[in-house]
């Protein structure tokens, strides 16, 4: 038993609606107090990210993470940064940095046999690149290691854990 | 549009400021009352109960609020100088609708 709701009276609200706009204009309308209304966006900017987004599909959405990009300078080698995974891009890994190019850089783990890295899933964008390790929290001591750069300084010493400042 | 149940919640909801802003647009209120009008359409169209129980609170709700602005502009938009010019007014937006009892 299915009953409909009548959309006869929210058609008579809108049609009274704009009845009472007609007199609002008519009164002087918005009195010149309104803003004006900015200027639709150039379709370079805003609209440019949304379609990369839609090219890119189901990608996650660019997050606290994402936001600063462009503006800080590349991860130096040696250093140990936080990436979006190439092959999962929800996913992130904390590796070291043992080239660095244009656009990309070679990521490596301090534990050469057990670490999957570069050398499986290849060079990450450098845009991937979202966070660099700033504090070591283990293994204690050694400090210089996780600032030491061109030199995978903690080899057969994994560093447990970092806090990466993104 | 029935105000029924929702004239009560809405008892205790914010006016448009007062300062008076003076910043009144009857768009506003339409936009609400197409959300009403698109609700009972997407409301007779579905068969889910759920669906159709969410429709009718969001469509009270709207229904309230397209209300609460065409009440604001007559309060605080609408002077006396325009009900003047155009009488019309008071038979279009004059009829109290959710203004509280007290």
């Amino acid at each position: 038993m299915k009953q409909s709701l009548d959309l006869n009276e929210a058609r008579t609200l809108i049609e009274m609606i704009d009845k009472i706009a007609d007199v609002w204009t008519k009164a002087g309308g918005p009195q010149a107090t309104r803003m004006p209304r900015r200027s639709a966006p150039e379709p370079s900017a805003a609209a440019s990210r949304r379609d990369r987004r839609k090219e890119h599909g189901a990608g996650p959405a660019p997050g606290r993470l994402d936001r600063r990009r462009r503006a800080r300078p590349p991860p130096a080698v040696g250093e140990i940064v936080l990436a979006r995974d190439p092959r999962a891009r929800e996913r992130f890994v904390i590796k070291r940095v043992a080239a660095v190019s244009e656009r990309a850089c070679t990521l490596l783990g301090d534990h050469p046999e057990e670490s999957t890295d570069s050398r499986q899933f290849g060079p990450v964008a450098l845009a991937d690149v979202v966070g660099r390790a700033v504090f070591r929290y283990a293994p204690r001591g050694a400090s210089a290691a996780s600032r030491a750069v061109g030199k995978m300084a903690t080899w057969g010493r994994p560093v447990h854990a970092l806090r990466c400042r993104a | 549009m029935n105000a029924g149940s929702t004239a009560q919640t809405i008892r205790n909801r914010l006016r448009h400021c007062d300062l008076p802003c003076g910043i009144y647009d009857p768009e506003q209120a339409r936009i609400e009352a197409e959300s009403c009008y698109k609700t009972i359409e997407k409301y007779n169209s579905s068969s889910d109960e759920h669906f159709r129980a969410r429709a009718i609170l969001v469509k009270e709700e709207r229904a309230e609020l397209a209300k609460h602005h065409i009440d604001v502009l007559w309060s605080d938009y609408f002077k006396p100088e325009h009900v003047q010019k155009h009488p019309e007014i008071t038979e279009l937006a004059g009829t109290p609708r959710s203004r509280p009892r007290r």
